[in-house]
């Protein structure tokens, strides 16, 4: 079973998702990606 | 069944959940990835983009650094650095003819010296006669010959054209008789020419005024 691993980092704190359920994995990327661009604009 | 594990560090601490939902674990990383965004950097030590100039310009430069005192105001405007003058020597560059460039213009230069308009003498016969040894009336007709000869660049005179000269400086007339001796003498020469005589001063009669007349 494939295992899906995704960190940040920003300074000294540091988050990492890691699941075997591809589905989950990529929602919560995209989740993040839309947050992060928010704060971008 | 899926598993979900997230992991957080912060500095030396670490949180980390394992779960079965999924849900649970979303749950805790949008909280976690708010503070996640809102955070601040502080700890590195990032430099102003003022310093990073000053600095660059510092080792371009060789320049030692400023000390500033605790007490001393900070100015606020930029700091106008002297940038090292370069010394730049020029070299004057004679320009070089070549030799048959150069040859060529003192051809040119001699040409003209040569035929440049000669300088027209204003000497009078009056004081021509005056700066020479004019005792006589023989002496003053050689001096006038050589006068009309040399001076005025004329070769061949005849008494008329003598006398209109003569006469308003000596108040005398050249006749025959002066003309006979200076032939006798060999002082002039005579030649016929349209019907009348003309003379001129001979070699003798210029080394005669040379040797005895001339001043």
């Amino acid at each position: 079973m494939a295992e899906y691993v995704f960190k940040m980092k920003k300074g000294e704190i540091e988050i990492e998702l890691s699941s075997d359920d591809a589905e989950f994995v990529e929602q919560q990327l995209a989740k993040w990606r839309e947050e992060i661009l928010k704060k971008q604009g | 069944m899926s598993t979900y594990r997230l992991k957080v560090k912060c500095n030396k601490a670490q949180l980390e959940v394992v779960a079965k939902s999924g849900a649970l674990l979303a749950y805790e990383m949008d909280r976690y990835l708010e503070n996640f965004l809102n955070r601040k950097i502080e700890s590195a030590p990032y430099k102003t983009q003022k310093a990073v100039s000053e600095t660059a310009i510092q080792i371009e430069y060789n320049m030692p650094q400023r000390q500033v005192h605790s007490d001393e105001p900070v100015y606020t405007q930029p700091i106008q650095y002297q940038a090292p003058v370069e010394q730049i020597q020029y070299t004057q560059v004679q320009e070089q003819n070549t030799p048959a460039v150069q040859k060529s213009i003192e051809h040119i230069q001699n040409f003209v010296e040569q035929n440049a308009p000669q300088q027209e003498v204003y000497v009078s016969l009056s004081d021509f006669l005056a700066s020479n040894k004019s005792g006589d009336i023989f002496s003053e007709f050689i001096i006038s010959a050589y006068y009309i000869k040399r001076i005025l660049n004329i070769e061949y005179f005849t008494i008329k054209m003598l006398n209109s000269k003569f006469y308003p400086a000596t108040e005398s007339l050249v006749d025959l008789s002066i003309i006979d001796e200076a032939r006798t003498r060999g002082f002039i020469e005579a030649k016929e020419e349209d019907g009348s005589l003309k003379y001129t001063l001979s070699p003798a009669g210029e080394s005669y005024f040379i040797n005895q007349l001339r001043g």
